[in-house]
């Protein structure tokens, strides 16, 4: 049984290969850092005494997290969705995934794996981006001192989880989307539509029952600590009760096509 | 339900796939009704039928693509819906168009299937071998030709050695070397490995010359099934010498006289084709009893005629 499920994980991973979802995420994960340290090494001025003053991580940090958060981690990951299904779809394999000896859950739990795969990826290749912009202008200027302040990994690492977990609605939609629509744009559109819905519907008390504003409301009431309703639980919370939802519809949706190739 | 039986060389044996009142539809399209195929194992088994007859929605039943609505499934002897895992181990497939990885190359396409097959690693190079697909390299599947991609949607099929092919329409896109080659490789499995082979085509001749058994569908219903051999005594069933002379009705009561079956058929005597000699004894025989003979002429019907009279086409 576990056997036949790393096999199959092992499979996907190898469908992976130089596939668009490997391009998108390592393009996703260094954008906002490589804008970042475009304009630090373009305008230099003020950087010997940004990078003396304690705090600098946490800064540039917080910097770069406010488009990933609101904007480049819900777009990456619901083209990611989309690509590891559209793979199947357009190159005409479902049929030969599904005339395979391996159990629909196991083919199910092998792509869901890779999706996640990606998020994580997305997120290496975003903090190691954050670092490379940190340092870069420090080794291009010679006025520029590497930052003298300690990155803080542990608080950086928890809350990268956090927002792994607030994104997980997503990755479950997103798949429940793409399993059950051939079309590419049908996933695309219908999560576009609801970040959109997301993003305007923050300001409202009860946003946190939207499950792709969990980036958002996470991103906002902690990270810029900004005043907001006071949720009945915390975003991963919500978050994963939702993952755990979506991925369940998904996988019945799967499993009761009539249809598999 | 009891596994079906067929006679062969060695006794009784197991059918290798045996449907049983296979009945689909797409919604309120019947597109296979009461279909029994059965595909004994060692076989090598022609499925024909023209484009839209229902072979392709059959094979993908058998490999459990579509979900089974009415009738019963079994391969090797064990019905499908309770054993798939357990037979899709041993099925190899193609179905329709080749299902390949575009962005990768073929080496790459078959290691993921060697993976979830659990395979040896050896057996790409010699399905790779088998194909004639080995000097390759790094060209992508996108980059192939479409005879390139039916090989090596071939390759994957045999990859893990199974005990049944199931491969449709696998020549499709070939030329006429390619399609020598897919007929000698699955010959050739068929005899070296006792691989079962169950092929579809629309075509006859393009698999007569390859196939031990024949199907024939045509509008989701079975229209002849048998050895090849039975198709071809249909053949020579309908297949006769037409005489046409100065007085036919004379001219039959002389050649049943003489001992030959004949029949007056659209003014002319009819006798089962016959050997050249004997030919020219009934024509001696007719001009010493006074009738003159104008033509003789032996119609026979090549197996493409029968099958196209076998589909009403």
């Amino acid at each position: 049984m576990i056997a036949t499920f790393l096999a199959g994980v092992r499979s996907e991973w190898l469908k992976q290969r130089r596939s668009l979802g490997a391009w998108l995420v390592l393009g996703g994960g260094l954008f906002i850092p490589g804008i970042i340290t475009a304009v630090r090494l373009l305008r230099p001025a003020g950087l010997p005494q940004l990078y003396r003053a304690p705090g600098f991580w946490e800064r540039l940090w917080t910097q770069s997290w406010e488009s990933m958060a609101v904007m480049i981690l819900p777009l990456v990951v619901m083209l990611a969705a989309s690509l590891i299904v559209q793979l199947e779809y357009r190159n005409n394999t479902w049929k030969q995934v599904h005339a395979t000896p391996q159990p629909l859950a196991t083919i199910f739990l092998a792509k869901l794996v890779m999706i996640l795969k990606l998020v994580v990826q997305l997120l290496f290749w975003f903090n190691a981006g954050i670092y490379l912009a940190g340092i870069v202008p420090a080794l291009v200027f010679r006025a520029v001192d590497l930052p003298t302040s300690p990155i803080p990994f542990g608080y950086f690492l928890g809350r990268n989880l956090d927002f792994f977990v607030d994104v997980l609605p997503i990755v479950g939609l997103q798949y429940l989307l793409a399993l059950r629509f051939r079309s590419f744009m049908a996933p695309l559109g219908a999560g576009f539509a609801l970040w959109i819905l997301a993003l305007g519907a923050l300001p409202w008390e009860y946003n946190y029952v939207i499950p792709y504003a969990y980036l958002a409301i996470d991103y906002t009431t902690t990270v810029q600590s900004r005043v907001s309703p006071a949720l009945p639980a915390s975003p991963q919370a919500f978050a994963a009760a939702w993952f755990v939802v979506f991925t369940g519809v998904a996988y019945v949706v799967y499993a009761a096509k009539g249809d598999k190739g | 339900m009891e596994p079906a039986r067929t006679g062969g060389r060695k006794g009784l044996r197991m059918h290798a796939v045996a449907t049983r009142g296979l009945t689909h539809r797409f919604s309120t399209d019947t597109v296979l009704h009461q279909v029994d195929l059965e595909v004994a194992a060692g076989t090598i088994y022609g499925f024909l039928g023209p484009n839209g007859a229902g072979k392709t929605t059959t094979l993908r039943l058998i490999l459990g693509l579509l979900r089974q609505q009415e009738g019963t499934i079994h391969v090797f002897g064990k019905p499908l819906r309770q054993h798939r895992i357990e037979i899709l181990r041993r099925v190899g497939s193609s179905i329709e168009s080749p299902s390949l990885y575009g962005h990768l190359t073929a080496r790459e396409n078959l290691e993921i299937w060697r993976t979830v097959f659990r395979c040896p690693p050896r057996r790409i190079d010699e399905a790779l071998a088998l194909v004639g697909l080995s000097g390759t390299g790094r060209k992508r599947a996108d980059q192939f030709s479409l005879g390139m991609k039916q090989r090596l949607s071939i390759a994957v099929a045999l990859l893990h050695e199974p005990a049944l092919l199931v491969l449709d329409e696998p020549t499709n896109g070939l030329d006429p070397h390619g399609i020598l080659e897919v007929r000698d490789l699955l010959g050739r499995l068929n005899r070296e490995h006792g691989m079962t082979v169950l092929v579809s085509s629309h075509i006859l001749s393009e698999i007569e010359k390859l196939v031990t058994h024949v199907g024939i569908i045509h509008r989701g219903a079975m229209v002849f099934q048998g050895t090849l051999a039975a198709l071809v005594a249909r053949q020579e069933e309908s297949s006769f010498t037409a005489i046409d002379t100065s007085d036919n009705a004379r001219a039959a009561a002389i050649v049943t006289a003489g001992g030959w079956d004949a029949r007056l058929h659209g003014g002319k005597v009819l006798v089962r084709p016959l050997p050249a000699p004997e030919v020219a004894r009934i024509v001696a025989a007719l001009v010493a009893g006074g009738v003159g003979v104008h033509e003789v002429a032996t119609i026979r019907k090549d197996l493409e005629t029968i099958f196209l009279e076998l589909i009403g086409a």
